[in-house]
């Protein structure tokens, strides 16, 4: 195999429960396949402009990112935004990953990222640099939504 | 269950196995891709080139029966089978190609910026495309066989079908390109807020330590 195959194959390995979750996020469930195979691709066709300065996982969530926010804007998918009121209260009984993959959902993709980025437990300096934002900027955005998250589902 | 838990039952959610052939199907895929750029890409070029030789018989014949009008018309439709590859061709070459690498913000710009180049193609269509090919047939047409009944109707049911072509080119322009360049604005819109939320909070911070 040759070593740019080498390199990438490890850099697939390395990351592909993250990038799975992002696309489940992103796409539907009988299109988050398709997402992740062009999140694969626009990480072959970018891999040699990967300058260094960045961390090489901090890229790749990146690119996985950008990827994902154009395939739901290609695919008309609604963009999220308004937290559903009965969340978690359907008479069914609600995983809570289901709940929390249902919040998720209801977020813009910012939003929806910057959440992401943290169940993965990546640090506020690493999801600041994926976002091009300031460490503070994302500490004040993620309170606020694990508080509406909590408020909704995690208290009592 | 506290957010902590939370996170360790997201990572450890159960997730599909990279096939062997992963590297390779991305590979295939990548050049799937090329290849259909390329297919876009030289279609319009082909298509252009493959009608000059027609165009230039009708240019050649009408010079030498001396009918101006054929001429003109037929010089039109040549300067316009080259003017239609080379807009493409130059419209795609003045936008950079989008690295995701990029930070959201620059990337979701580029994409606004592309998005907004095809949107102005599609509503300009009859300017560049419709109008100069419609006048080139009806001049070559009237040239050849002058104003009859028949002309008149063929002419009538160009004139239909670009004025339709042109419909749909601004529907697209509208329902396909501003709707992703609004979306695009959107989630900057996003980004942009999460900023300045984040100096509201430092400001006033700063404000509850003031005398």
């Amino acid at each position: 195999m040759p070593t740019s195959d080498v390199r990438f194959q490890r850099l697939l390995d390395d990351n592909q429960g993250r990038l799975e979750r992002l696309a489940r996020q992103y796409a539907d469930p009988a299109d988050w396949q398709d997402l992740l195979q062009d999140i694969h691709v626009q990480l072959w066709l970018s891999l040699d402009s990967f300058d260094g300065r960045a961390q090489l996982s901090t890229w790749v969530y990146r690119v996985a990112l950008n990827t994902a926010i154009s395939h739901r804007r290609k695919r008309r998918m609604p963009p999220g935004g308004e937290v559903p009121d009965n969340l978690g209260d359907s008479g069914a009984t609600h995983d809570s990953l289901d709940v929390l993959r249902e919040f998720l959902a209801s977020l813009g993709s910012i939003d929806r990222a910057l959440l992401l980025m943290d169940l993965e437990d990546m640090t506020r300096e690493q999801i600041a640099d994926v976002l091009g934002l300031s460490s503070g900027a994302v500490a004040v955005r993620m309170t606020r939504l694990k508080q509406q998250f909590s408020q909704r589902y995690l208290e009592p | 269950m506290s957010w902590k838990d939370l996170q360790d039952q997201w990572q450890r959610t159960a997730v599909t196995p990279l096939p062997a052939s992963a590297v390779q199907d991305t590979l295939r895929r990548a050049q799937r891709l090329r290849r259909r750029i390329l297919w876009r890409d030289g279609t319009e070029t082909v298509v252009a080139l493959a009608l000059v030789p027609t165009v230039f018989g009708w240019l050649h014949d009408a010079m030498h029966a001396h009918i101006w009008l054929t001429e003109a018309s037929a010089a039109l439709l040549l300067v316009w089978l080259f003017y239609v590859p080379w807009r493409l061709w130059r419209a795609r070459r003045l936008l950079p190609r989008n690295d995701p690498g990029l930070p959201p913000q620059r990337y979701l710009e580029r994409e606004k910026q592309a998005m907004l180049a095809q949107a102005r193609m599609l509503e300009q269509v009859v300017w560049w495309y419709i109008a100069p090919c419609m006048l080139g047939i009806a001049g070559v047409t009237v040239g050849n066989h002058g104003l009859t009944r028949g002309v008149v109707i063929y002419l009538a049911v160009v004139l239909v079908l670009c004025v339709l072509i042109e419909r749909l080119n601004k529907r697209a322009a509208k329902h396909n390109f501003r709707r992703r360049v609004a979306e695009i604005d959107a989630t900057c819109s996003e980004l942009a807020t999460l900023e300045a939320a984040q100096e509201a909070a430092h400001s006033s911070k700063g404000n509850h330590h003031e005398p």
